[in-house]
């Protein structure tokens, strides 16, 4: 596959995600609007910001992007084809800006980690500010076979990265970063440490070749193999003062803050099963256009006439329908046949997936306890670390998807938690209220007892209606 | 001979009270940390305390339920919790008590604050205090603390609290 970026031309129409609270309590424009690429549709923390110009039509219901997620929220705009950008700042000196400035102007172009995960990049500094910061490692592995987005950026914007990571080190008000970069990637190698000497950077940043082994490119991974300790449980980087960033995430940031330019497009390898290749993408552009613009007459084709597409690699991604659209964290569409899985065999006990493990893990033992689910043994196996990389379910001569059980099993303990930690508000809550109505006389009993009469009125009253 | 006498004694008394003191230091050290039941049958309850199933709370249902009372009086928690509640004390699961209430999805109260004129009477009935405000202010909801209970609603002389649906799923420990 060549590394070459393509522009991809901007779709009929584009959908953004957006949360329909959200949009009520922040949304900026009415519909019918004439919007520019780059206007800022709904404010608050998680700004959305029109991705092409165009109008503004509706919000309307559409397959989702998200791992298993019910259809969504979408504001849909229709292109005037013009793509044209709203008119931005000229002539910025992002060098005497203070970190807090740096920062807000990152949260406003709505910069989120575009290695897949989407958190919201100014927070993660933010938090990595308040607890010390002590290493930025730049994320340049992308471990997962077929994924080249990242690579094919490192090709072509190498100083803008460079850019980018100087302007974190600003912000975090270091020294010296490590850009950790696949082995596998030798040009993008080569690429960087002449730049690097060129630009005579190489106090500030340092260059690391990581082997392209997966899961090497997942955040904890990296910082195991960058720092030379693993992360415990349940910490946050940022909580350590480690912040991990993309090496697409430092692009946009370069972008935000030297050309004033909002998140609006990313870089998306596109692999249907004859061929694939790298193009930048306008946010919300449906799956299914990106396929029909650039592969034609292949879409129609018979091994790829499906209504499915895999989001994101082959190892951690998920598939979902081809009217999902682009989201800020996807970094990779692959046409897939419509295959009807094997079925599952019985459990072996062969333990080549605990071999493989990457965190060490015992999946044979989680998977028992999976079903039914063993909230007490499942904590006790340390389910929370599973990255869900999905190799002990590549190794398993069962084929039992277990990246799946735990998935839904780490949901489901999440809620577990989230409960218990409820059922301890609301009862400290009553035990308050009890405490406090007795000390002024008032008995709980009592009150509630007119209540429940009250309640038990209005209710027989509303029937007899 | 006496000498050999208190000796014996001696030695065997403490060697009892090593042992007793050894054994009662394990016995706390290793004491098995259960969970009293009224806690683990209030943690399958939806806690919404709406007082409906004749008890002033989910907490003493629960602690009736411990006592061998009836499992198929709370409406907020339907015919799920009386599932597990079934599952969990080992009894035949039985159909909701329609007398108590019908089962319905859980609900947010809202309160329009528009139209509230501050006469505190939401406060007072509000079992879990999620209704803050004071005397001729606006009243809002905590939407974080508020369970559904819907024992506001009646009470507003100017009807302007409102249940909304919410997607709030409440998930139940395995029993
Ligand atoms: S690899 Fe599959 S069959 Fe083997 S122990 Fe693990 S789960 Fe069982
Ligand atoms: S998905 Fe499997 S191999 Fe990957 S971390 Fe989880 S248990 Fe380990
Ligand atoms: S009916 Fe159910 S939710 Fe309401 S107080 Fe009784 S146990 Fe709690
Ligand atoms: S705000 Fe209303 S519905 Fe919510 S818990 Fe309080 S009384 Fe119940
Ligand atoms: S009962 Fe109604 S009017 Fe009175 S304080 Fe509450 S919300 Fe406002």
């Amino acid at each position: 596959m060549n590394l070459l970026i393509e522009q991809a031309d901007p779709p009929t129409r584009v959908y953004l995600a957006v949360q329909d609270r959200h949009w009520r309590e922040h949304g900026q424009v009415d519909f019918g609007t004439y919007v520019l690429k780059g206007s800022l549709l709904v404010g608050g923390d998680n700004p959305v910001h029109a991705t092409t110009s165009g109008t503004l039509e509706r919000t309307v219901l559409r397959p989702s992007s998200r791992k298993n997620a019910e259809p969504a929220l979408h504001l849909s705009i229709r292109s005037d084809g013009k793509d044209q950008w709203l008119p931005r700042a000229k002539n910025l000196s992002p060098l005497t800006q203070s970190a807090e400035a740096l920062l807000t102007k990152i949260a406003t172009a709505g910069i989120v980690g575009l290695g897949g995960g989407a958190f919201p990049t100014a927070t993660k500094l933010a938090t990595a500010i308040r607890h010390t910061p002590r290493y930025l490692i730049v994320n340049g592995v992308e471990c997962e076979p077929g994924v080249q987005a990242d690579e094919a950026l490192m090709h072509a914007a190498s100083v803008e990265i460079l850019q980018g990571a100087l302007l974190a080190l600003q912000i975090l008000n270091l020294d010296q970063c490590i850009l950790a970069i696949g082995e596998d990637k030798h040009s993008a190698l080569e690429i960087f440490t002449q730049k690097i000497l060129q630009q005579e950077l190489s106090g500030k940043i340092q260059l690391l070749p990581v082997a392209d082994k997966f899961p090497n490119g997942s955040e904890r991974q990296l910082i195991k193999i960058c720092t030379g300790t693993a992360l415990p449980r349940n910490v946050y980087p940022a909580q350590l003062g480690i912040s991990v960033l993309n090496v697409s995430t430092l692009y946009a940031i370069y972008q935000a803050i030297y050309l004033d330019q909002a998140l609006v497009e990313r870089v998306v390898t596109l692999h249907t099963p004859q061929s694939a290749k790298n193009i930048r993408v306008h946010i919300g552009t449906p799956a299914k256009d990106l396929v029909n613009n650039n592969f034609p007459s292949r879409a129609n084709a018979p091994a790829v006439s499906t209504n499915l597409i895999q989001r994101g690699g082959p190892l951690t991604g998920w598939i979902q329908s081809i009217d999902a659209c682009v989201e800020k964290g996807t970094t990779c569409l692959q046409l897939i046949k419509n295959t009807v899985p094997k079925p599952a065999l019985p459990c072996i006990r062969c333990g080549k997936c605990a071999t493989i493990c990457p965190e060490n893990l015992l999946p044979q033992e989680l998977y028992w306890y999976s079903k039914p689910l063993n909230e007490a043994k499942l904590n006790a196996l340390k389910l929370t670390s599973c990255l869900t990389c999905g190799l002990c379910e590549t190794v398993c001569p069962s084929q039992i998807p277990l990246t799946n059980m735990f998935r839904d099993s780490q949901t489901l303990l999440k809620q577990y938690a989230a409960h218990k930690q409820q059922a301890r508000q609301v009862s400290a809550r009553v035990k308050a209220r009890t405490v406090r109505l007795e000390k002024s006389g008032q008995s709980t009993q009592s009150q509630r007892e007119k209540r429940l009469s009250r309640l038990r009125q209005s209710r027989s009253s509303n029937h007899e209606q | 001979m006496i000498y050999k006498l208190l000796s014996a004694i001696g030695v065997l008394g403490t060697i009892a009270l090593f042992t007793g003191a050894l054994l009662g230091w394990l016995n706390k050290r290793y004491k098995k940390q259960d969970k009293a039941l009224v806690d683990v049958i209030e943690e399958l309850l939806p806690l919404t305390q709406c007082a409906q199933c004749g008890y002033p709370g989910c907490r003493p249902y629960a602690q009736s339920i411990a006592e061998g009372g009836a499992i198929n009086k709370c409406p907020p928690g339907g015919e799920d919790t009386i599932a597990r509640l079934a599952n969990l004390l080992g009894r035949e699961p039985s159909t909701l008590d329609e007398n108590f209430g019908q089962h319905s999805p859980i609900h947010l109260a809202v309160i329009d604050e528009r139209s509230c004129i501050g006469c505190t009477l939401c406060i007072q009935v509000c079992p879990v205090d999620a209704i803050v405000g004071a005397q001729r202010f606006m009243h809002t909801v905590l939407e974080d603390h508020c369970t559904g209970c819907e024992l506001c609603l009646e009470p507003c002389p100017v009807d302007c609290i409102s249940l909304i649906n919410t997607d709030i799923q409440r998930v139940y420990l395995p029993a």
